[in-house]
């Protein structure tokens, strides 16, 4: 080619162009998620990483209005000879909800709690600014993705991403050969859609010439789904969802904690208004319900004290709308499966109970205000050679109908707080146990045959304050009625059609 | 409960010859704690005691036993089977190892187990399915010419075993269980079903033909693949899906995108390889062509375009609803 002729090729097509460059290599990622973000996750941690698999970037922001997704950003390379490959690892968590970095730990479902500590833990460092956040999310309430992405100059496109809430819990492996260290091409993986499993991180394909940000979100859908079928007067619809089991705000001893906190899926369930009463009991036993071993009964007055206030009486006495007490776990769960239920979960009482809250979760079945002795049936008892908190309005069980004043979830379950403790279906572990680690973000539970205790939520008429908490956990052994133990049942539905 | 135990070890000292005296003293011992035990009503760990008494030496009063730990414990079948062996024990040694009252209540109990227990008319597809409820193989009515009644949870727990028909009433504790179904080439099932006492109902047990075994692989490595537009990973890649429709993709930077429908069937095994061809040069990418148009342009216009050509604008980035521009280093 003669010299002139290229220059006037240079010289029509510099001048011919529409005055614009090409643009960088640029992909506009677009997040959106099906977890309710008012009341499970609403922060979003990005982190970037390129690709040699060193960090460059962490930013972290809270969208916690509906109306705000999905969010998107984007991915830029400024390198117009060639193009260039960057790992973004999402991680969508609720607020609050994170833990010290040290480095990356990585856990698999199944495998114990460990807090491992790394050595040389990576560092984001930036012009020899060390800009490593102090913290990161915690994993079993976070959805954790990892892309790639490949930037090439002059591209540029979109790309959907949808975090969900079945992946929650389910952490990515950003290496296989070298745990600790960034995420490594044909090793990375991260959850996609199916709980508890990882696919090998692939490139994303790009929509290219699309850098639009769609105005419709998952979130449209709404947090709950309720039942199919109308209720019946001593039964109450829960609606299924994605919510949060546990709570950072109850420590105490490690056998009572409730961390580390989870996000759990449940489908919507009956559950009884009241828990079952000495006359529910007797009525069912005249119908032909055959306990495994009958309640402890008390033919004499009630009693004050735990010892004296078994509520069942072989003769029909004026206890009949009391609950039932002194009642084994195998007993209160026969009479459920009797009644067609079964003993509520843990997850599932403590999702009823955590409801009144119009976002977040409540403290109490009620809503956040701390209980008061006019509220709920607690403290009726002296404890540690002290007077009951309630003492003053007497002591001992109360009827079910004096739960009323105010021991009320937001659907209408009464008595949750207050009255008896209920026995649950799981086996009393921590939760940072074996047993739980193995369970899963839909219908969480632990079951162990002939364990050594069961499970029991909500306070009793004996009980201190703290234990009125929808979370707080408590356990007793399965052969050891109480007169602070009863039950109430709960019983499968079919979930209303989704809009 | 406890008091309808019977507690007496006195049995036990019946004549023995001597080399059994030792296997006595144990049974004596464990039948002794499980007595302990079922008056704290600990069933469980009183059913461990008894069954290792009976397990050294049977004994009616044994049997009966370890059928009131069953009861207390739900597992109605079981006990079911042990009161009914307690009794036999009993007629066989001359009606000398159970008291009167002891026999009583053996029947009365069985005859509570009667109504309490529930029964299914389960139906099976395929019938050479094996299955278990509760992790255990199901049993025949012992004893009965009748094939067609099972029950479950007095076999040990164990594989699955094939029903003798596809139609078949099972007897079962009321409450919770668990069934399993497996048969080579379909997909194994397994369903929770609660019966409540004396219930009588239908299940119908149906297995799935096995999902079908899709493996991807390119003649370039590295490729991405993706079905029904997700991710799986790259090549080479095998994917476990149920039989239908899906669209596959393959794609790869500088190679044409590979795109293919493929239909699967049950248990189907199919090899898919995706030959990915380097992305084809056009006429209108050979330096030649545009030199030629150029050429013939470019004399008229160059000299008015210099004079008026704009500062190049590179397009803003986008930054989405975040505003946020991250640049790789």
């Amino acid at each position: 080619m003669k010299p002139v002729v290229l220059l006037l090729l240079v010289a029509v097509l510099g001048g011919c162009s529409d005055g614009s460059l090409s643009p960088f290599g640029e992909a506009l990622v677009v997040v959106d998620t099906d977890l309710p973000v008012e009341r499970v996750a609403s922060r979003l941690r990005v982190d970037l990483f390129d690709e040699h698999g060193d960090w460059f970037s962490s930013r972290d922001i809270a969208r916690p209005d509906v109306r705000d997704w999905p969010l998107s950003f984007s991915v830029y390379s400024a390198d117009e000879q060639r193009g260039k490959r960057v790992w973004v690892r999402l991680r969508l968590y609720p607020e609050g909800r994170v833990r010290d970095y040290l480095g990356e730990r990585f856990w698999n479902w199944g495998t114990p709690f460990e807090e491992t500590v790394v050595a040389d833990a990576p560092r984001l460092l930036l012009d020899g600014q060390d800009l490593t956040p102090a913290s990161e999310p915690q994993p079993l309430v976070t959805v954790d993705r990892l892309l790639l992405l490949d930037l090439q100059p002059g591209e540029r496109g979109r790309l959907l991403v949808s975090l969900r809430g079945a992946c929650a819990g389910t952490m990515a492996r950003l290496s296989s050969d070298a745990p600790w260290s960034g995420p490594a091409q044909g090793q990375a993986q991260s959850c996609v859609d199916i709980n508890k499993q990882r696919v090998v991180v692939a490139e994303s394909s790009l929509e290219q010439g699309n850098m639009q940000t769609p105005s419709e979100s998952l979130q449209a859908r709404g947090p709950w789904r309720g039942c199919a079928a109308l209720g019946l007067a001593d039964r109450i619809c829960i609606p299924g969802g994605f919510t949060v089991l546990g709570s950072s705000e109850l420590t105490f001893v490690p056998s009572l904690d409730a961390v580390p906190e989870r996000v759990a899926h449940h489908e919507p369930f009956w559950i009884d208004r009241y828990e079952v009463t000495v006359g529910r009991y007797r009525s069912a036993v005249a119908a032909g319900f055959v306990a495994p071993s009958p309640p402890n009964s008390n033919d004499g007055p009630l009693g004050s004290t735990i010892a004296t206030a078994c509520t069942y009486s072989t003769i029909t006495l004026d206890r009949e709308d009391y609950a039932l007490s002194c009642v084994s776990w195998a007993t209160a769960r026969s009479f459920c499966q009797h009644a067609g239920g079964d003993l509520p979960t843990e997850a599932q009482w403590e999702h009823m109970a955590t409801l009144a809250a119009a976002s977040g979760r409540s403290r109490y079945v009620w809503g956040d205000a701390p209980p008061s002795c006019e509220r709920a049936v607690y403290g009726r008892m002296p404890l540690g050679g002290t007077d009951g908190v309630c003492q003053h309005l007497g002591q001992g069980p109360e009827p079910i109908s004096s739960y009323q004043a105010g021991d009320v979830s937001l659907q209408g379950v009464v008595g949750a707080a207050g009255g008896v403790g209920e026995w649950m279906r799981d086996t009393f572990e921590e939760y940072r146990s074996l047993c739980w680690s193995h369970a899963s973000v839909f219908d969480p539970h632990c079951w162990q045959d002939q364990p050594t205790y069961r499970s029991v939520r909500g306070g009793s008429w004996a009980a201190p304050p703290t234990v009125l908490r929808s979370a707080a956990r408590l356990g007793s052994g399965p052969t050891s009625p109480s007169s602070i133990l009863g039950f109430r049942c709960v019983y499968p539905a079919e979930p209303e059609e989704q809009p | 409960m406890a008091c309808a135990l019977c507690l007496s070890i006195g049995f036990f000292t019946a004549t023995t010859r001597a080399q059994d005296e030792e296997v006595v003293t144990r049974a004596r011992s464990a039948f002794s704690q499980g007595a302990g035990l079922a008056k704290q009503m600990r069933w469980g760990d009183a059913l461990a005691r008894f069954e290792a008494s009976a397990k050294l030496r049977a004994h009616a009063a044994t049997s009966y036993n370890i059928g009131i730990c069953l009861r207390a414990l739900g597992r109605y079948t079981q006990a079911r089977v042990w009161f009914r062996r307690g009794l036999s024990q009993d007629q066989a040694a001359g009606n000398k190892e159970l008291s009167a009252s002891t026999v009583a209540n053996s029947k009365a109990y069985l005859a509570e187990i009667e109504r309490v227990l529930a029964t299914l008319e389960v139906r099976l597809e395929p019938v050479s399915a094996t299955i278990t409820v509760d992790g255990r193989p199901l049993e025949p009515v012992s004893g009965a010419k009748n094939k067609t009644t099972l029950v479950a949870g007095i076999a040990p727990a164990g594989p699955g075993r094939a029903p003798p028909v596809a139609r078949f009433t099972l007897v079962l504790d009321p409450g919770a269980h668990l069934f399993v179904l497996s048969r080579k080439g379909f997909t194994d099932a397994v369903v929770r079903k609660t019966v409540a006492p004396a219930s009588r109902g239908k299940l119908e047990l149906v297995l799935k033909r096995l999902a079908a075994t899709l493996r991807i692989d390119s003649n370039q490595p590295q490729a991405a693949v993706s079905l029904d537009g997700l991710d799986v990973g790259l090549v080479p890649v095998t994917l476990q899906r149920p039989a239908g429709r899906y669209q596959v993709a393959v794609r790869k930077r500088g190679f044409a995108g590979y795109e293919a429908e493929v239909n699967l069937s049950p248990a189907q095994k199919m090899d898919l390889m995706a030959r990915l061809q380097p992305r084809a040069v056009g006429l209108h990418e050979r330096w030649w062509f545009w030199t030629a148009i150029g050429a013939a342009v470019a004399g008229g216009v160059v000299v008015t375009y210099f004079a008026t050509r704009p500062e190049p604008q590179r397009p803003a980035l986008s930054g989405g609803g975040l505003g946020w521009t991250i640049e790789v280093p």
